[in-house]
């Protein structure tokens, strides 16, 4: 899927954005792996916007054990279109909300969201309201996995709730920076 | 995309119309006879996402002004009127119309000059709407980012960032050296059969944001850089000083430890065969054309020292198209010559890419991130070292977009603010042929000034010209009679780039000597005028009478011209010092070397690095001081 093609899902419904996971086309973790995306959120009110942030990044990066993580980095919002601007602790990224990406199977899921990867936030050291979203992540085109599409539901005790917040990820740079807490595998999985 | 509205459009050429005044009883096609659909297409793509804010606003505030005297917006008043109006508007000495008026006029004669009738009756090269786009021919790039449209990522020993003097002469030695070198330029590869003569077409494909970026500051002034491949070499005049040894005496008793990195016998050697490789010359009197002769007799008859402009270009025609980009391919920009070796030593260049961050852990630099022409995003891997040769005021930024603002990185910004002179003279002049800028005054720069004739397209001549309506049609229909000389003055003012919502903004203040210098250079330009023969100056000078007649006239400026920044049109040429180079971090933000002080394995290579203003033309000194730096990032 063509990048032009992606940004157009910023207007689409969010029964299109849902049916478009529903019908998405599984991720190669090999493929993102050691890659950095940007996101984009969708269907957020304008209000949310302008209290949380619109665009981010998510990392993939591979452990040496073998596991694939990741973190979302806080972008300035300088503006839709506007060139990713990490904002920044000491010159490095501000990293928050590290995650583990995993197969669904075996996760509980809502109907049609096993189709790709999952990103799974209670799988990493983030506190206990953040370790119930998960975010199922599709590719939009079979075997093209520059853009991907994305949304976060919750599991609450062993039952799924679905939100409205769909993000879109545009393949944007390899990863150049890894936390701390990673390198020094203090990692608890 | 912001576009212009109907409403926007008509009440503009409304304006235009009126400024232009009665052209067509001169002799010259009448504004409307033309559609100008491309015009307003390059208003709304080429020039910052400031740009129509800002003219709307513009507009706006000059339709209120008529609401007092006439009850009515000045584009709905009748013809006559609206002139009239606008005649009046423009005998105001106040700042804020000044501005406004002086840009709706050179917006005014790019429009009107679009007219290939216009221009032929004009008597200049009537190409104005030659094709802008590429011609498809790619000597020198690897990867077009115009097709790039999927995110890809590259590997080099060394990433350069910026094709233009600085990254075109650092890449060559680099790949002299043997190293795998990758060039990434934001802007395209420019094909000299597809230059427009227009220069509204010319500074929207080849200049950074059609030229619109402005300095903020006690006087806000425009700048200009070139965005292609060659950087602004391809669009500049092709002016060549060597690095003057006062300047490198000062920069090193300021601080010893940049003695070994500019010592002179290296400078010299990098000097001589810069200037054999890009054929540096001084201007031959066959091609000068009149403007640049007038100023040798204007210099001689007031006994200061001047010679031709040693210039890089073979078999110059004098065609005075060098700042839209030769059309012949006769000036040697840097993309015909240093990054030709570059690329047949193996270097790669990639155009139509944007860099937008350095990839860094906070140690070490690693290579860089961007976007394509197309949208998506690209990164590089550099195993030895990531150059930055992006500009005083880009590599700041690109600094700063990436996290990395230790020491006085977008600080002491220092210029050579220009101001330039019109006058008239009974014989044709015809200030858009011959050389661009083919001669100067250099006996002027032990006061902080160097003067240089100036050459125009039509539409800026145009512009520069006094009056609005009536008075100036007849000036347009004598357009050959008038010349435009500059001084470039090296400046005390300090200024910054700063980021504004993550993009570049530039703040600059004119200190008081600056202005006494600009007041010193306009009445010297006049008396040079008047030496050789012009009949009118216009010293363009707010609150001050708009046209001189006489020398003696003129003598009286330096005394009684205005002193504030404000009162003079100038504009910022030749910035430095943003990430300067010195041995103290806390001063400095590279090392004598070039390297970042903190982040290992990152350079900088460009004017940013010099630690004061040189008080002549740049362009030589930038590329011997990159091929210098060229030597310490091989080395590491």
């Amino acid at each position: 899927m063509s990048i032009t093609a992606l940004r157009s899902l910023r207007s689409a419904s969010r029964d299109e954005l849902r049916a478009r996971i529903t019908e998405g086309h599984p991720v190669d973790p090999k493929a993102i792996e050691g890659w950095v995306y940007r996101g984009t959120a969708l269907g957020m009110p304008a209000i949310a916007v302008k209290l949380t942030w619109r665009t981010f990044q998510k990392t993939f990066h591979r452990l040496a054990d073998g596991r694939l993580v990741g973190w979302n980095v806080r972008l300035e919002q300088d503006g839709i279109d506007a060139p990713s601007r990490p904002k920044r602790r000491h010159s490095l990224p501000l990293w928050t909300w590290p995650y583990e990406v995993v197969s669904p199977s075996g996760i509980p899921t809502p109907p049609g969201f096993d189709r790709g990867l999952l990103i799974d936030y209670a799988r990493a050291p983030n506190p206990p309201q953040q370790r119930l979203v998960k975010d199922p992540l599709v590719a939009l085109t079979p075997g093209d996995y520059d853009a991907l599409l994305g949304v976060s539901y919750l599991v609450v005790g062993g039952r799924t709730i679905e939100t409205p917040t769909y993000f879109t990820l545009e393949r944007e740079h390899r990863v150049d920076f890894v936390p701390d807490i990673f390198l020094e595998h203090r990692w608890i999985g | 995309m912001d576009r212009l509205s109907e409403a926007e459009r008509e009440a503009l050429a409304a304006i235009f119309e009126a400024i232009l005044g009665p052209v067509e009883a001169h002799g010259l096609p009448a504004f409307r006879s033309v559609d100008r659909e491309d015009f307003h297409r390059i208003l709304e793509t080429a020039p910052g996402p400031l740009f129509l804010p800002g003219l709307r606003a513009m507009l706006r505030t000059i339709e209120l002004a008529t609401l007092p005297s006439h009850r009515a917006r000045l584009s709905r008043l009748p013809l006559e009127a609206r002139r009239e109006a606008v005649e009046r508007l423009g005998e105001r000495d106040v700042f804020v119309l000044r501005q406004i008026l002086s840009t709706l006029k050179i917006l005014a004669t790019f429009a009107y000059y679009e007219d290939p009738e216009v221009r032929r009756r004009t008597g200049v090269d009537v190409d104005a709407s030659a094709p802008s786009g590429s011609s498809g021919a790619s000597h020198l790039v690897d990867v077009d980012g115009r097709t790039l449209l999927r995110p890809a990522a590259f590997e080099c020993d060394v990433v350069v960032v910026g094709s233009g003097p600085a990254g075109a002469a650092c890449a060559r030695k680099l790949a002299e050296r043997g190293l795998d070198v990758l060039v990434v330029e934001e802007g395209l590869e420019a094909e000299p059969a597809s230059f427009s003569a227009s220069g509204l077409r010319a500074m929207a494909r080849l200049y950074r944001e059609m030229g619109t970026s402005m300095a903020l500051g006690n006087a806000p002034m425009p700048f200009l850089q070139g965005c292609a491949v060659g950087g602004t070499s391809v669009v500049n005049g092709a002016i060549n000083w060597s690095l003057p040894d006062d300047v490198v005496e000062r920069w090193i008793a300021r601080d010893p430890a940049l003695a070994e990195t500019f010592d002179r016998g290296r400078i010299e050697a990098y000097d001589r065969e810069l200037r054999a490789r890009l054929r540096i010359t001084p201007t031959e009197d066959a091609i000068a054309g009149r403007k640049n002769l007038l100023l040798a007799e204007g210099a001689e008859a007031l006994g200061l020292s001047h010679r031709p402009i040693a210039r890089n270009v073979e078999g110059c025609e004098g065609c005075g198209r060098c700042l839209q980009g030769c059309p012949h391919g006769h000036k040697l920009s840097v993309d015909r010559n240093l990054l030709v070796d570059a690329v047949e030593r193996g270097a790669r260049v990639l155009a139509g890419m944007r860099v937008d961050r350095i990839l860094h852990d906070g140690r070490r630099a690693i290579g860089v991130a961007g976007a394509s022409a197309a949208g998506v995003a690209f990164d590089v891997r550099a195993r030895r070292g990531v150059v930055l040769a992006a500009s005083a005021i880009g590599t700041p930024a690109l600094l700063l977009k990436s996290g990395l603002d230790d020491g006085p990185v977008g600080r002491h910004l220092t210029a050579h603010p220009g101001v330039s002179l019109t006058a008239r003279f009974e014989e044709p002049v015809t200030n858009f042929r011959g050389a661009t800028q083919g001669h100067e005054v250099t006996g002027l720069r032990a006061e902080g000034l160097k003067v240089e004739a100036l050459g125009f397209d039509a539409s800026i001549v145009a512009s520069r010209v006094p009056g609005f309506g009536g008075p100036l049609a007849p000036r347009l229909a004598e357009l050959d009679r008038y010349a435009i000389w500059g001084t470039a003055i090296r400046a005390e003012g300090e200024g910054s780039v700063r980021l504004v919502r993550g993009r570049s903004q530039v703040f600059y203040s004119l200190a008081k000597e600056d202005v006494v210098r600009a007041r010193r250079a306009v009445r010297r330009m006049g008396e040079m005028f008047f030496a050789a023969g012009a009949t009118e100056v216009y010293p363009g000078a707010l609150g001050y009478p708009e046209i001189v007649r006489s020398r003696e006239e003129m003598a009286r400026f330096e005394e009684e011209g205005p002193l504030s920044p404000r009162a003079y049109a100038m504009s910022m040429t030749h910035l430095f010092g943003t990430t300067r180079m010195g041995s103290d971090p806390r001063d400095a933000v590279v090392d004598p070397h070039f390297e970042h002080h903190y982040v290992r394995d990152l350079y900088v290579v460009d004017s940013s690095v010099f630690p004061t203003n040189l008080g002549v033309n740049p362009q030589l000194p930038i590329m011997v001081v990159a091929s210098i730096a060229a030597e310490y990032v091989a080395r590491d």
